[in-house]
């Protein structure tokens, strides 16, 4: 029987709690993406349980596809580090509208399928967020960059409104999105051009594949 | 052998700290290093704009041809000008510079149309032909080539295809703007003696019409596309154009886009060809047309009103009182 004065036990306590908190952050399965998924990519869960971090959807897009897949880093959490996520800031995913549409090369690469075949019309892998502070055209007026590149007829519109600059009231055409139309391709995000960027593609709303097996 | 030495706790995390103390050192070295390694300078190049040479008595010419048979009607537009040898001579590179910004064929420069220019071109037997364009932001030039029918064409008649997307040859050329003082560009653009715009006749959200002038955006990288936007659009576009002023504009209005674009709007079937070596009378016409068609009214009164047409005659890009141009009609069959 090992004895412990009082000193060292609340040590291995402090000790304790320290490392639960760190894993607790470190260690997060979510059930819910919170990177947007390549085309054809299973419900979450299972896409991790699945997908062996081999690349080869990554590799398969850079060479065939647009290249925006890339691998997770620490920072999307530990659990999805070597999983593919698209980054529309390198290119969009022309999964759809694109030369990808009827061939997925990432899909035909993954070798576990984590990745299943879907049809153009089922693809949606997220919504994209509009910050309107960093709009140009919220701003002051202008661009509609993200409207004249958008694919998908009714994701974006073009809405007038009266704002209030320098003392001013001025009209300014913004854009509006309508996220159920979407299909977070993310041609806007990567046409944006205020920097920091006022758009943001997110997993939301994507539509998730159910393996059938 | 003698033993394994011990270091003491104090020593080790002297050692430690010591360690991190020299890999700082180099880090911070290094970064200014780099930092004072300046990157190349890159040189600002001259183009020289040529003066318009379809005019008569001082006038700019602009022809406006309407039949059913696009080839031919290219053709006329073009020889009521005075015909393409005027413009072009045997030692030149053509670039031909099309609007293939999307991959739907309403919001691109019709296949036919690029053949029948390109055919009216090879009359002149020039040195080279290169057909180039750079697609809307967030757009795969390459794709919308292939999806168009344009990449078909280019094949046909052998011509050099460029997508500027993947170009790394960027040069920087000095305009005579207001706004931006030197402009990005490609090389490939760069060396072409006589450039040809082939736009489509459409409306656009915010440049209010896109024809010949909003047309030589395709030829710029996707930044300075960005800074155009961020700045203002109209002036940027009349300001390129003082440096890259197309030489001749052959517009494709078979199919316009009215209402909105310049993506999708409501396509009216018109059979048109409108032709000018004078790109601010041509797009002045042109957007009159548009508003025409749309049923507005005071269309020439709303065409005059459109900044980018306004900026760029004042920059002495072009000719935009009506009176001052002339127009040559012709309907064939």
């Amino acid at each position: 029987m090992i004895r412990l004065n009082r000193r060292e036990f609340i040590k291995i306590i402090v000790a304790s709690v320290v490392m639960g908190t760190l894993a607790k952050l470190f260690f997060r399965l979510p059930k819910e993406s919170k990177v947007v998924r390549p085309p054809g990519a299973i419900v979450e869960e299972e896409f991790l349980n699945k997908c062996i971090r081999c690349g080869k959807c990554v590799a398969a897009c850079s060479t065939d596809g647009s290249g925006t897949l890339e691998t997770c880093g620490y920072l999307d959490g530990l659990s999805l580090v070597g999983t593919p996520k698209v980054n529309p800031i390198k290119a969009p995913c022309e999964a759809l509208f694109g030369k990808c549409e009827g061939v997925l090369p990432c899909v035909k690469a993954c070798p576990t399928k984590a990745l299943v075949w879907v049809e153009p019309h089922q693809i949606k892998l997220g919504s994209v967020e509009w910050i309107k502070e960093r709009c140009i055209a919220f701003r002051k007026g202008g661009c509609l960059v993200c409207y004249e590149t958008c694919p998908v007829d009714g994701a974006i519109s073009v809405k007038e409104i009266i704002v209030e600059r320098h003392g001013k009231f001025i009209k300014v055409k913004v854009p509006e999105f309508n996220p159920d139309v979407c299909i977070g391709c993310g041609r806007c995000v990567n046409a944006c051009p205020a920097a920091p960027k006022a758009l943001v593609l997110t997993s939301k709303g994507a539509r998730r594949v159910i393996p059938r097996d | 052998m003698n033993p394994p030495q011990r270091i003491s706790r104090r020593d080790f995390i002297k050692m430690l700290i010591g360690g991190a103390a020299v890999a700082i050192g180099i880090g911070m070295v290094w970064h200014v290093w780099e930092r004072l390694k300046r990157p190349a300078e890159i040189e600002i190049l001259e183009r020289k704009v040529k003066e318009n040479v379809f005019v008569e008595n001082g006038k700019p010419l602009v022809s406006i041809v309407r039949g059913k048979d696009v080839k031919k009607a290219v053709k006329v537009a073009v020889d009521l000008l005075g015909g393409i040898n005027k413009l072009i001579k045997s030692d030149d590179v053509v670039l031909l510079k099309p609007n293939v910004g999307f991959s739907n064929i309403d919001a691109v420069t019709t296949p036919e149309v690029l053949a029948a220019v390109i055919e009216v071109v090879k009359e002149a037997n020039p040195k080279k032909i290169v057909i180039a364009e750079s697609a809307v932001r967030g757009r795969d030039t390459t794709f919308n080539f292939n999806a168009t029918g344009i990449a078909k064409v280019a094949e046909k008649y052998e011509i050099e295809l460029i997508d500027l997307k993947k170009s790394k040859n960027v040069v920087k050329v000095k305009t005579r703007g207001k706004l931006l003082k030197e402009i990005s560009t490609y090389r490939e653009i760069y060396d072409a003696d006589v450039i040809i715009s082939i736009p489509k006749l459409k409306r656009h959200v915010e440049a209010v019409t896109t024809i010949s002038l909003k047309n030589m955006m395709g030829i710029l990288p996707d930044s300075e596309k960005g800074l155009f936007h961020d700045l203002n659009l109209h002036q940027c576009i009349a300001d390129l154009n003082t440096v890259f002023k197309p030489d001749l504009c052959i517009v494709d209005a078979t199919h316009v886009m009215t209402v909105s674009g310049p993506g999708r709007g409501k396509m009216v079937k018109t059979n048109t060809i409108l032709a000018s070596g004078d790109p601010v009378a041509v797009d002045l016409i042109g957007s009159k047309i548009i508003f025409e068609l749309e049923g507005l009214d005071k269309p020439l009164e709303r065409a005059y009103n459109i900044p980018y047409l306004k900026e760029a005659a004042g920059l002495g890009v072009g000719v935009m009182e009506v009176d001052k141009i002339k127009l040559i009609e012709k309907e064939l069959d």
